[in-house]
């Protein structure tokens, strides 16, 4: 009978996002109304009649459940995101500034801001998921990117890209030129993406044809 | 019933804070309380309990923590802040007001 009534309070919050609150929120409901039923039982009503009333005492979560939805808005996620993106962009562009100034006394600063650019977009990545997992919803678009082996793929091409640039700069001084790696990296993105999604449109399509 | 509800649901917090400015407390026994300090006539339900606790933490009145029981799952207890106490010391006040203006005016007039 416990086990029916933490049935219940999971069923109350199926819709509800995956997040710690929530968690929270049911261990705390299911502990309250195990006590409950025990203390029924113990007035000497039968199991049914107690989960019953147990049950009937939850009354509407709905307020409760848009609450935790604010809680979760109000938390910094996308705007978090979004902030360190634009800062490792930010050091990627800036970082050839310290050679131009300081020639080759700037190579140690410009090293210094391409691995903090490199270590946010990494940490971006890591840190990414638990939203995507909140947005399962959407489909195709957030689902593709949630793939592991596509997120390795984004860190380690751009890790790459950020370090090739460096270096083939460095060692041909051409800083004019070598930016142009960042674009080919994202199109090498863009492309991978699109063979990804090939791949799957085939796959879905044979499988479609295997029950006709 | 229902209208006695109605008239008690809008002082929820209140009552929750004044049951924890004697000692913490978790959900079940606060509830418990409610239902034996008025003979059974009135009794939150969980969802408003939990709307309540979440409400009050949001607004710094009250804090959380999970017990750390021997035996069983872990309980939520719940504590009273500063600035809980001195909301509670506040509407009380304010409940003392509205109750005595509202028997000012339901007197009929001998």
């Amino acid at each position: 009978m416990e086990e029916r009534v933490r049935q219940y309070v999971e069923a109350l919050f199926a819709q509800a996002p995956i997040s710690q609150n929530v968690m929270d929120q049911k261990e705390e409901m299911v502990q309250n109304l195990v006590d409950k039923y025990h203390d029924l039982l113990a007035e000497g009503k039968t199991p049914q009649a107690a989960y019953e009333l147990v049950t009937a005492s939850v009354g509407d979560i709905s307020e409760l459940l848009g609450q935790m939805e604010t809680v979760k808005k109000k938390g910094e996620g996308p705007r978090k995101s979004a902030l360190l993106v634009s800062i490792a962009v930010m050091l990627y562009i800036l970082c050839i500034i310290p050679p131009i100034l300081l020639s080759d006394a700037g190579v140690v600063p410009m090293f210094v801001m391409v691995a903090l650019a490199t270590g946010l977009l990494i940490y971006y990545q890591m840190t990414k998921p638990k939203q995507a997992a909140e947005d399962a919803a959407r489909p195709d678009e957030a689902r593709r990117q949630e793939t592991p082996e596509y997120k390795a793929f984004v860190s380690a091409l751009w890790g790459v890209t950020a370090l090739i640039y460096v270096v083939l700069s460095f060692l041909t001084g051409a800083w004019h030129i070598t930016w142009l790696l960042f674009l080919i990296a994202v199109s090498v993105q863009n492309l991978v993406c699109a063979i990804g999604d090939l791949k799957r449109d085939s796959q879905t399509r044979f499988k479609m044809e295997d029950k006709r | 019933m229902s209208i006695t509800a109605d008239l008690i649901r809008g002082h929820t917090d209140t009552i929750i804070l004044s049951l924890l400015m004697h000692q913490d407390s978790y959900g079940y026994q606060i509830n418990k309380t409610i239902a034996e300090k008025t003979h059974n006539q009135y009794e939150l339900k969980e969802a408003t309990l939990y709307t309540a606790f979440r409400r009050l933490e949001q607004a710094g009145w009250i804090r959380s923590y999970w017990g750390d029981e021997q035996t069983g799952a872990r309980r939520r207890y719940y504590t009273i802040t500063p600035e809980g106490r001195a909301a509670y010391v506040r509407l009380k006040q304010e409940w003392e007001q509205t109750k005595r203006m509202i028997d000012g005016l339901l007197v009929e007039e001998v």
